[in-house]
């Protein structure tokens, strides 16, 4: 299933009129979520074996509380699931699961944000439809956005106001940009990017390095925002509210800045449940410089492989995490070399530093995400 | 010295800025270096300062400074 598919549109058409406000919309949707599982799956035996996959947490938090142990079985499954070749062809284990289950990298966010945040939750919200209908949602099975059960939650039982015209219009504008970015913008960024990818993949040319550099960041941006816009704008009409993935990223002054503004969703869920406890575990011991430095190749070496399965990945994850390190240390220079963190506020207002930045951060990200959809480690 | 009372000095110390007032509604968006760094070095500071400690769940469910204070009250 992808967001083009016949049957994800009808959903995404029939929802605002069978979903908005109506008092048995938790089953309503429950019901649409499985169908739409079930026809992304393909087969029988994905379906179940999925739905394997996504009853045992929930059984799991009722009656253990230690999370520790599934959450290593968890790791190790999804690794074996998503078929980490590089890891476990060198252990020589063989593929004896014969279907991938759909969704699964973002339904593993998921499910461990709904685990770690179970002990929390009221009775009345630990039912097992909302649980189903948090983890299977047909708006952000797909490609996210990534959001906590609880905001989900809150969102999905909130009664919405009645829209006014202009808003409909809004929403519906939204899609239709949504597709456009998708069916015509990336289609033709990725055909760029192919072509030039073709031609320097024989024998190295400058020029469609480059060109196929700045087409696969764009397109990558262009599609996936694409998606976001149809999904966000689609789900408001049905009354929910998905959480934003971007935030002009190609305006970021550094990387650090960037992860702020692009996949929002995603850096959140990082920061939250990777980033901090590495953070906060290892200022027990280090310097907060050093733990800062080690919580952030750990962040990033995990969103990099979360990504894809090949060591291409790893090493995007590795640059991302040496270009934030790189905005950190840029930033702790300049705040003691101008006297100050207020001094350095003021130097960073002046355009032509604003203009030398993001043009430095927009390179860097040129640079880095050519790992990513490319096998440029089997070029080397 | 009462829980903000308290945390008004933590914040002052952390952000190095006197002027500092804290109030319930106050987010991170209110403070400009209050970022998932240093909200981390806040956290530490706190448990160390009021004897106790905070999950990721709990530190992730933060809305607002209220919401912080509520809780060290609720632990303490």
């Amino acid at each position: 299933m992808s967001i083009t598919s016949i049957e994800l549109i009808i959903a995404l058409l029939l929802a605002p009129m069978i979903l908005r406000n109506q008092q048995y919309k938790k089953y309503v949707f429950f019901i649409m979520n499985m169908i739409l599982y079930f026809l992304a799956c393909g087969t029988y035996q994905s379906f179940l074996g999925s739905l394997l996959w996504i009853v045992v947490p929930y059984i799991y938090c009722h009656f253990f509380k230690k999370k520790t142990p599934l959450f290593l079985c968890m790791t190790i499954l999804f690794l074996y699931l998503n078929r980490y070749d590089w890891i476990f062809q060198s252990l020589h284990i063989p593929y004896m699961i014969p279907f991938m289950i759909f969704g699964l990298s973002y339904i593993v966010f998921r499910q461990i944000d709904y685990v770690l945040g179970y002990e929390f939750y009221h009775d009345d919200e630990k039912h097992f439809i909302d649980y189903i209908n948090y983890i299977l949602s047909f708006y952000t099975i797909i490609c996210g956005p990534i959001q906590s059960y609880q905001y989900f939650y809150e969102d999905f039982y909130v009664k919405k106001e009645d829209f006014t015209q202009r808003q409909i219009l809004d929403c519906f504008n939204r899609i239709a940009n949504g597709f456009i970015k998708i069916s015509l913008i990336s289609y033709y960024l990725h055909k760029f990017a192919d072509e030039a990818f073709a031609s320097f993949s024989s024998q190295f040319q400058l020029l469609p390095f480059i060109i196929f550099m700045v087409c696969n960041v764009w397109f990558i941006y262009f599609n996936f925002s694409g998606y976001c816009d149809v999904v966000n704008g689609a789900a408001k009409l049905a009354g929910f509210d998905l959480p934003e993935n971007f935030h002009q990223p190609f305006l970021a002054r550094d990387i650090s800045d960037f992860w702020n503004r692009q996949h929002i969703t995603l850096t959140k869920w990082i920061t939250n449940y990777i980033f901090t406890p590495i953070v906060k575990k290892m200022m027990e011991r280090f310097s907060i410089d050093l733990s800062q430095y080690i919580g952030f190749f750990v962040a990033f070496l995990i969103a990099g492989l979360w990504h894809g399965t090949t060591m291409n990945y790893l090493i995007y994850g590795i640059l991302q995490a040496i270009g934030v390190c790189l905005t950190k240390l840029y930033t702790t220079y300049m705040t003691k070399k101008l006297g100050g963190k207020k001094a350095f506020r003021l130097y960073r207002q002046q355009k032509h530093v604003k203009v030398i930045e993001i043009i430095v951060t927009q390179i860097y990200i040129y640079i880095s995400f050519i790992f990513i959809g490319y096998d440029i480690i089997g070029l080397l | 010295m009462n829980v903000t009372e308290q945390l008004t000095e933590i914040f002052r110390d952390l952000f190095d800025d006197e002027e500092i007032v804290l109030t319930r509604e106050m987010t991170a968006d209110d403070i400009e270096d209050w970022d998932s760094l240093t909200h981390i070095q806040l956290m530490s500071i706190c448990e160390k300062e009021f004897h106790l400690k905070f999950s990721t769940v709990e530190m992730m469910h933060l809305k607002n400074v209220g919401d912080l204070i509520d809780m060290i009250e609720k632990k303490m």
